[in-house]
């Protein structure tokens, strides 16, 4: 009797873990059923802050606590079949809730899926025109740099050619130009050359001639005055003088220049220009003043 | 007469002419002095035409030399 009070005291302390109270009794007689008519117990069992179910026994034994109890129930399987049934309410009706929340979801989700591919499907598109778009210009800038690239490319190759054939044209023609001024500064160097050397030759030529000339004439001078003094000495040769007709008188050995030196009567010798004559003085003129021939 | 220069024996020659023009000569020495005048002489000529063939020589040496060095280039 105490136990089943403190059993329910003990229930309602922790009644958040529990839904309800089952008291139910496995059989048994009529006296045994005494204590569920207790007062004690039917105020506990009334105070209880959760259901209370009884299944004590059949119907025409009703007890307080049967009276008491928010439900009463002939036999425990009668409580039990009850609690299953309520159970499997609860459960179908959570079942039924569990799919309707899904569907709802799952429909949703779906929505928001198919709504997001969509959305990403259009993005994807988008994003691929944009790029398509944007490769498409970017392939005709780079086009377009290429070509002016190429275009500045040869442009500056054929400039750069020209300044090449220029130049060369040039130096081409400052090198004829510098070759014809040698030529004619060699020319001119062997004109002067030549004309110095022939100079030269003229000169020393004349002064050959001059010094031969000088030479010659010094030597005809000395031919002549030899000539001179050959000629002076056959004059005075005395084979010349006794040529003429002139004959020299030696008187005593002694060429004999004055008559007053002979005396009458002295003999003398007379060469001639060939021979001699052996003579005696027989007469004799004096002459005192200048020597006179004739 | 070998060793005697020209202008040695041209003095010597006009010593000889100096005395055989003055009046005091005897006719030995006059002959002698003749000689020795005439042998200068030809010493003399003979001098002379050696010179003048030698320059001639050199003349024909130069000419000949002259025509090799004529042009240069």
């Amino acid at each position: 009797m105490n136990s089943l009070i403190n059993a329910f005291q003990r229930c309602s302390l922790e009644f958040k873990d529990f839904d309800a109270i089952i008291l139910i009794r496995g059989g048994g007689s009529v006296a045994d059923l005494a204590i569920f008519n207790d007062y004690e117990l039917a105020k506990t069992m009334a105070l209880m802050p959760i259901p209370v179910f009884t299944g004590i026994g059949h119907t025409r034994d009703e007890t307080v606590a049967d009276c008491v109890a928010s439900m009463s129930f002939k036999t425990p399987s009668e409580v039990a079949k009850f609690i299953l049934d309520r159970a499997l309410d609860f459960d179908s009706k959570i079942d039924n809730l569990k799919q309707r929340i899904l569907h709802k979801v799952e429909a949703f989700l779906n929505t928001e899926i198919s709504k997001n591919q969509s959305l990403q499907e259009r993005f994807k598109l988008a994003v691929r025109n944009s790029g398509e778009k944007l490769s498409q210009k970017m392939n005709l800038i780079v086009s377009e740099i290429h070509n002016g690239i190429l275009k500045k490319v040869h442009s500056e190759k054929e400039f750069l050619f020209s300044l090449k054939q220029n130049l060369h044209k040039k130096t081409n023609y400052i090198l004829k130009t510098k070759e014809v001024e040698i030529t004619n500064l060699s020319n001119r160097v062997k004109m002067k050359m030549r004309e110095n050397i022939t100079k030269g030759n003229f000169t020393i030529k004349s002064y050959k001639e001059k010094l031969f000339t000088k030479l010659k004439n010094t030597l005809a001078l000395k031919n002549i005055e030899i000539e001179r003094l050959r000629e002076k000495l056959h004059l005075l040769s005395p084979e010349n003088i006794l040529k003429r007709g002139y004959s020299i008188t030696y008187l005593n050995g002694k060429v004999l220049k004055n008559s007053q030196e002979a005396s009458i009567g002295a003999k003398v010798q007379i060469q001639l220009y060939k021979g001699k004559i052996y003579g005696q003085v027989i007469n004799k003129e004096e002459d005192y003043g200048e020597p006179k021939l004739f | 007469m070998e060793n005697l220069s020209y202008s040695k024996a041209i003095e010597e020659i006009e010593e000889i002419l100096k005395y055989i023009e003055s009046q005091e000569v005897d006719v030995d020495v006059l002959v002698e002095k003749v000689k020795r005048a005439t042998e200068l002489i030809r010493f003399c000529k003979s001098k002379l035409k050696t010179a003048e063939e030698e320059l001639h020589k050199t003349l024909i040496e130069l000419e000949g030399s002259n025509l090799t060095e004529e042009e240069p280039f």
